[in-house]
């Protein structure tokens, strides 16, 4: 469920003032209102009061009228008549037996706001006013009290939307600096002048991008790297076929066959070296219990006819019966490329043994050769991809080691080079803790 | 005409060696860059072949040591350093020309025919002293009317002739611009070549100048 932020605080800051301002209007034109027609009856009270000391008089009374309708104490629209009783010809709808108090009455025509002050012994004085004008009066009045209020609402209805729009400002801008993003190489967000509320947000976002700027450099590495590894066997496979062309004989041709054997031979094990660190790379299938020490002789006898070949004595060294939980394929993996690496570079008569063992932090599957060692400031490169020793005869892909430290990663363990103790030799260490 | 290529890659070296010798080139293959060094040293080789990438001596350091002792001999880089910065320098380290593996060896072999005819201060494609034309790249001699074909070392023979008409060779010299190390050299392998070429061009072509070696005869 997708929910604009700034619509919704809109919606609701709107109607939240809204409501309120309705309550305050209503409430305040109605007090207003009230108060407006109190105010008009205490003007009949006080009229009859003023107008008492010429009540025995019923010519000053009319001329009170008068100067009540003329002398603008009240505008003639107010239409207020007197009457003293007895004396003034009142008219037929007031009898002669009201009560003294106020009080409304209906004269058939319109209603009116009757006063009456004093008994039937002394003499009345009566004021009328009718109620259309009162009522008229009062709304005006009210509606009045209104005018600032009625005004104040587009403001505020502006105002918050200005105010919610100007708070999500940064937010809008952090998306559409982020639409702008170059996608192969995103460059972290500045985090200055943001809310504290999103500082957090931001840094995360940061934090993600370094680490998919670390991966696609690698990866971009990587391509490059492979492209240009590439280039050597592509090269030899050209001129080796070029060269078949040329050839004299049907005898040279054949002699000529070879060498692009051999040349197709080492650009599918490139191939697939690659396509091994891809798929290692790219993930691994379910840990379950490996027997090491199963997987170890099975490697063994595997490698057992190159070794004899090379007059290379290859063995076990098994200090105590291993078996962790790994992904089995990227196991086997690390161990034979780490075999491969040594047998390649022990020379003949030397010895490759693998040794397995485990302390206390974990379990520890060695290989061990008796070769000519690497230097120190080498010992991290070789896990480089592509990467050749210096001197070594340019063979092979460079690529077996950093297979193999890329799938040790994967299996949460860790892959190191030693040199060998005591002896000359390298020590290939794979370690995984335990329960990892 | 004597190759010297620089290779660590054991087979393209096995290949380009292949197809240079096809072309009728001594060829003289090392794979690092110190014994580069110390066979550039020697002088013997016209044209040379490097790689950059090359373990013990970097290709681009022993292109600048050739160049700072005075060998003029032209330089052909192969590499797979494609960047144009790579080109640029390995340029201006002195090399003549700068080829990206993967490379087409009829444009190495077009290229090293380019570089060693201008070496010899010639721009047109075809060699000649007047009397005879060469043609490197089909490897056929006219003179007169008479266009022929030349076996491998017959060309070679008189391509190292041709390149500086009016000067003598001498037998070893002649020897050594035809055969690479690792050839047995008969010791009148010389005299049968030349045989073999007045045969197909006339006798006229080489003059033998008694006691000192061959020449062809300079243009007038």
């Amino acid at each position: 469920m997708k929910r604009s932020l700034k619509r919704h605080l809109s919606l609701v800051l709107g109607s939240a003032i809204l409501i309120s301002g309705l309550v305050a209007t209503v409430a305040s034109f109605g007090l207003a209102y009230f108060e407006a027609k109190e105010l008009q009856d205490d003007m009949l009270r006080q009229i009859a009061i003023l107008s008492l000391g010429n009540s025995t008089d019923s010519a000053t009374s009319t001329s009170l009228q008068r100067d009540l309708n003329n002398d603008g104490i009240s505008d003639p629209e107010s239409r207020i008549m007197i009457f003293h009783l007895p004396g003034d010809t009142a008219h037929a709808w007031l009898q002669r037996d009201l009560s003294p108090g106020l009080r409304t009455m209906d004269t058939g025509t319109e209603r009116m706001r009757v006063f009456v002050r004093g008994g039937q012994l002394e003499g009345r004085t009566i004021v009328v006013q009718p109620t259309e004008v009162r009522d008229e009066i009062a709304i005006n009045s009210a509606l009045r009290t209104l005018i600032p209020l009625l005004l104040l609402l587009p403001i505020l209805a502006w105002l918050i939307l200005r105010i919610v729009r100007s708070e999500l400002a940064p937010i809008t801008q952090l998306s559409s600096s982020l639409d702008e993003q170059p996608a192969d190489r995103p460059q972290p967000i500045a985090d200055d002048g943001l809310p504290d509320e999103i500082t957090p947000f931001v840094h995360a976002i940061n934090r993600l991008l370094d680490r998919v700027n670390l991966l696609m450099g690698q990866q971009r590495r990587f391509i490059a790297d492979a492209a240009h590894e590439l280039r050597s066997p592509l090269t030899a496979l050209s001129v080796q076929a070029e060269n078949l062309m040329h050839a004299g004989s049907l005898d040279a041709m054949r002699e000529r066959v070879i060498p692009l054997q051999n040349g197709i031979e080492r650009a599918r094990q490139l191939t697939e070296q690659l396509l091994n660190l891809a798929r290692t790379q790219a993930g691994m299938n379910e840990n379950s219990e490996v027997n090491i020490s199963a997987m170890a002789r099975e490697l063994i006898a595997e490698y057992l006819p190159l070794a004899e070949a090379r007059h290379i004595d290859l063995g076990l060294d098994e200090i105590v019966p291993l078996s962790i939980r790994a992904a089995p394929d990227a196991l086997r993996l690390i161990l034979k490329n780490a075999l491969d690496n040594a047998m390649k570079y022990t020379q003949e008569g030397g010895e490759v043994t693998i040794r397995l063992l485990s302390d206390e932090s974990g379990a520890i599957i060695e290989i061990v050769d008796n070769g000519p060692g690497i230097p120190v400031s080498e010992s991290e490169r070789v896990f480089d991809s592509f990467y050749q020793m210096p001197g070594s005869a340019g063979e092979g892909s460079g690529l077996g080691l950093a297979i193999a430290k890329e799938a040790a990663i994967r299996l949460g363990g860790v892959l190191s080079l030693h040199e060998r103790q005591g002896n000359s030799g390298l020590v290939l260490r794979y370690r995984q803790a335990h329960d990892s | 005409m004597r190759i010297l290529l620089i290779e660590d890659d054991q087979m393209i070296g096995a290949a380009v060696s292949v197809a240079l010798k096809d072309a009728a080139y001594a060829v003289d293959w090392v794979k690092d860059g110190m014994t580069a060094c110390s066979v550039l040293e020697l002088g013997e080789h016209q044209a040379v072949l490097l790689d950059l990438g090359l373990p013990k001596r970097d290709g681009l350091e022993v292109l600048r040591l050739l160049r700072q002792r005075g060998n003029t001999a032209p330089v052909i880089v192969i590499t797979a350093r494609d960047g144009v910065g790579d080109r640029i320098k390995g340029l201006d380290y002195g090399a003549d020309d700068y080829l990206v593996k993967p490379f087409d060896v009829n444009e190495l072999l077009a290229r090293l025919r380019a570089v060693i005819r201008r070496q010899g201060g010639q721009a047109e494609p075809t060699l000649t002293n007047g009397k005879v034309m060469l043609d490197p790249a089909s490897h056929e001699a006219q003179s007169g009317n008479a266009v022929v074909m030349l076996s491998s070392r017959e060309f070679s023979l008189l391509h190292a002739l041709l390149l500086r008409p009016g000067a003598i060779l001498t037998r070893s010299e002649l020897e050594e611009r035809i055969y690479g190390w690792n050839e047995e050299v008969e010791s009148n392998a010389v005299d049968f070549l030349i045989h073999a070429v007045r045969k197909k061009l006339g006798a006229a072509v080489i003059k033998n100048v008694r006691g000192a070696g061959w020449m062809v005869e300079k243009s007038i």
